[in-house]
């Protein structure tokens, strides 16, 4: 029997057992909805009332991708740093099953900032959006989860791989924010940054999450969808080379910075 | 008391060599800067309008000496975990002003990341910059860094008392500011109450006094901004002493001065 | 034509060597050296020596987690390096120290994580946890966070996360390092238990006592070598044989007389009027003693001999060198 699936799942256990043990983790949430003010503010000082739903849309997507990079890299490094990791390679269970199953807990946590921000919207500013295509909107939100996890695996793998990685860590989010049309769509970046942020899958799900929103038709939405899948995939399959990777190189040179 | 500070100036500036390598400056920290003031400048393209653009490139580029001015309070906590503070068994005050000497290289590079996205992405975004203009702004980015350090401070010393929310005070006061205090709106768009509230963050008055010196202001407007600036400032220095010598009060009694986490 | 069954040894190492690179370009250091070792099925196998001597390193190997340099380790007929997935659920391994906890979980939360990592379900991963806890005699602390533990409890609970996975292999790397003698003892019939299981063990260790009370064979191992693999009562006839007499306050022609006692093998000054005593033959520290408490020395206490004195015994009979 394949140990793949219990641990995908205990890992995620663990990892929502770690929000509640330590609230500290879960400050993206405490900041997402200051974001939706800032943004929100933006769009109604501006007397754009349809930009409304760019400025709460894009805090929740900001605290989802935040969080993905700022916890999966953590939870590694924990892991790694009190001997857990070394054990868990003793299992049965591929490392990629373990990480998974942390970062997809991560990812579901974090999209109760969705649920935030919407509230600021209607709470503090009296602004409700309402989602004029809720079957576009969940299936999008799908298929952005499943990318934002697919790149905290990737980027957990990438900050035990490489040395020195880490420092970067903290600077990872605005790139990605920008990169991912978090708040304003790729299309309004110059030149080139425009074709760089089309293989991002975040570019593509952004821009579907808005359109979901309006009350206009969704244009071309299963191939996008698509986009965002693949591109999704691609990441994932990233990740998992990469964790792979890293138990190989941990066996060879028996220095993964254990006891 | 002069060597214990130069003594904690030079472990400061250990501790940035650990955060910073040249190469993680420039290609981490730096790009990260700029892609967050982008971020916000964009917002005014989105709105089809020049004249906000250059309004939220200016309050986020200055808002990074704010940012990382901030990050004292992470860094104040490092000298918990390394257990110096122990050592420090003086006076509250005289725990300021070391803890104050410690982080002092959050202000150099802060005043260094938020004027060169002011100064490089000005012309981006339509904002012309004469030679007095840009002289201006960095030594007003300089007077924001140095001002909001104070509050900085007041946030590290709240972080050490309570460990597990180490992350958390700083973070809340940056972007309450950001929220509040004139940076992506005028503060005149919020509540009065907010407007006053926001009126106690040094960084707001900075921001004010760049927003002026380089939009034509007079002299003596930049100058009682900057005035506001270092007047606040004092106060968030009084709490964060009165804090620490809650904190050391409260380390005593229940023996735990060793802080050894 | 697999070889894995009954039939294949339990553990089989055949000139295994692993080197480690050293910093700065240096030359490698060699843990392990044209290491051999066969431990049957339902053997309980001690592997005994000093810190560094490679122990670490076997078992490192034999759990999958480093790859030998050269050479071939097999668990139940697979090897460990081509056949990883399939060595993994047939071991359970113990590290010593504190490592591979969470120690902000209960104890039950850990081993339920554990469970889940050899492919177990989460009502199975349950039943297991709490069945393995009773039985490391954690039971009543099942709920608290594994920080509140002492050394000696997390040790247990680490045995017990070495048994969730039902492994026919265990391999226990210095399991009753940070033990008090009462959980060290109940360890000892833990032990037993597996063996009655038809578990095999191989038990790393550098406490001789402990070896000799537990294992039916004993590898002595150094400086990544097999020096020697023996029955324990060997190891049993070595402490008796080379015991140590000390006393305090003993006059120098008392020192000389005792020097003449047969089986004393030599006197050595400890101190001012303080000396060793070492023997080497059974029997020898009686009339050692008798002499000296008959003179009226009363600061007196017998030793077993350290591990070190054992090897060199044991080389000296081979009359080979520990090291090059």
């Amino acid at each position: 029997m394949s140990a793949a699936l219990p641990a995908f799942l205990a890992a995620a256990r663990t990892q929502l057992g770690e929000f509640r043990r330590e609230p500290g983790t879960l400050l993206m949430l405490v900041t997402a909805p200051f974001f939706a003010v800032i943004l929100l503010s933006v769009t109604e000082h501006g007397g754009r009332a349809d930009l409304a739903a760019y400025a709460l849309l894009a805090p929740a997507v900001m605290t989802s991708v935040g969080m993905a990079v700022m916890e999966a890299g953590e939870s590694i490094f924990r892991d790694r740093a009190s001997g857990v990791l070394e054990a868990i390679m003793t299992t049965p269970a591929p490392l990629a099953a373990v990480l998974s199953g942390r970062v997809a807990a991560i990812t579901a946590v974090s999209l109760l900032g969705i649920g935030e921000c919407w509230l600021v919207g209607a709470l503090g500013f009296g602004v409700v959006v309402a989602v004029a295509h809720p079957l576009v909107f969940a299936l999008t939100l799908a298929a952005a989860a499943a990318g934002i996890a697919a790149t905290g695996v990737l980027l957990a793998a990438v900050f035990v791989v490489g040395r020195n990685v880490r420092s970067f860590q903290n600077s990872l989010t605005f790139p990605l924010y920008l990169l991912g049309g978090a708040m304003v769509p790729v299309a309004f970046l110059p030149w080139g940054f425009e074709a760089l942020s089309r293989l991002f899958f975040l570019s593509w799900a952004t821009d579907l999450l808005r359109d979901s929103l309006s009350p206009g038709p969704v244009a071309a939405f299963w191939p996008r969808l698509g986009a965002v899948l693949g591109l999704s995939a691609v990441l994932f399959a990233a990740g998992f080379w990469l964790a792979h990777r890293l138990v190989r190189r941990v066996r060879r040179t028996g220095t993964a910075g254990f006891a | 008391m002069i060597a214990v500070l130069r003594q904690t100036m030079w472990s400061g500036w250990t501790d940035l060599r650990l955060v910073y390598t040249p190469t993680t400056w420039a290609f981490g920290w730096m790009v990260r800067v700029l892609c967050q003031v982008v971020f916000y400048s964009t917002l005014g393209t989105l709105l089809g309008d020049p004249d906000r653009t250059r309004f939220l490139l200016v309050g986020a580029a200055v808002f990074i000496a704010a940012n990382e001015t901030m990050m004292a309070s992470a860094s104040t906590t490092w000298e918990r975990m390394s257990g110096t503070l122990s050592l420090l068994a003086a006076a509250p005050a005289g725990m300021v002003a070391v803890l104050a000497a410690r982080s002092w290289f959050w202000i150099a590079t802060g005043t260094l990341s938020s004027s060169i996205a002011l100064l490089a992405l000005a012309p981006f975004f339509g904002l012309r910059l004469g030679f007095g203009e840009s002289a201006a702004a960095v030594a007003l980015v300089f007077v924001t860094a140095l001002t909001n350090y104070a509050v900085g401070l007041c946030c590290g010393s709240l972080a050490l008392r309570f460990h597990g929310l180490r992350n958390v005070f700083a973070n809340i006061a940056l972007l309450t500011m950001t929220a509040f205090g004139g940076v992506m709106v005028p503060v005149a768009f919020w509540p009065a109450g907010l407007q006053w509230f926001a009126a106690a963050f040094p960084a707001v008055h900075g921001l004010a006094a760049v927003r002026l010196a380089i939009g034509g202001g007079s002299a003596p407007a930049v100058l009682a901004e900057a005035g506001f600036a270092f007047a606040t400032a004092a106060g968030w220095l009084a709490v964060a002493a009165a804090s620490l010598w809650w904190f050391q009060a409260n380390a005593r009694r229940t023996g735990s001065i060793d802080f050894g986490d | 034509m697999s070889l894995t069954g009954i039939d294949a040894p339990a553990v089989e190492v055949r000139a295994l060597v692993r080197d480690f690179a050293t910093a700065r370009g240096g030359p490698p250091r060699r843990a392990l050296d044209a290491f051999n070792l066969t431990v049957a099925p339902g053997e309980v196998h001690g592997l005994l020596g000093p810190n560094g001597a490679g122990k670490t390193t076997l078992c490192k190997i034999l759990s999958t987690i480093l790859l030998p340099t050269s050479g071939t380790a097999r668990v139940q007929g697979l090897d460990v390096v081509t056949d990883a997935k399939r060595v993994r659920p047939l071991l359970g391994i113990v590290f010593g120290g504190e490592r591979g906890l969470y120690a902000r979980m209960t104890a039950a939360q850990n081993l339920r994580f554990w469970a889940a990592l050899y492919g177990h379900g989460r009502r199975e991963g349950r039943r297991r946890a709490a069945e393995l806890l009773e039985r490391v005699g954690l039971g009543p602390r099942a709920n608290e966070p594994v920080e509140t533990f002492s050394r000696g409890m997390k040790q247990r609970l680490h045995l017990a996360r070495g048994l969730v996975g039902d492994p026919r292999v265990l391999v226990l790397d210095e399991p009753t390092v940070g033990m008090d003698p009462v959980s060290a003892h109940e360890f000892r019939d833990l032990v037993e238990d597996l063996r009655g299981e038809g578990r095999t063990v191989l038990l790393t260790t550098h406490d001789m006592a402990e070896a000799e009370a537990l294992c039916d064979r004993v590898s002595f191992i150094d400086g990544g070598r097999l020096l020697r693999c023996e029955d324990p009562r060997v190891l049993g006839e070595l402490l008796s044989r080379h015991e140590r007499v000390r006393a305090a306050g003993v006059p120098e022609a008392l020192a000389a007389r005792i020097a003449d006692l047969p089986g004393v093998e030599r006197v050595r000054a400890t101190g001012p009027g303080a000396v060793l005593v070492e023997t080497d033959r059974g029997g020898a520290a009686l009339p050692v003693l008798r002499t000296l408490v008959e003179a009226g020395v009363t600061d007196v206490s017998t030793a077993p001999p350290t591990l070190e004195e054992v090897y060199l015994h044991l080389i000296g009979e081979r009359g080979m060198a520990v090291r090059p």
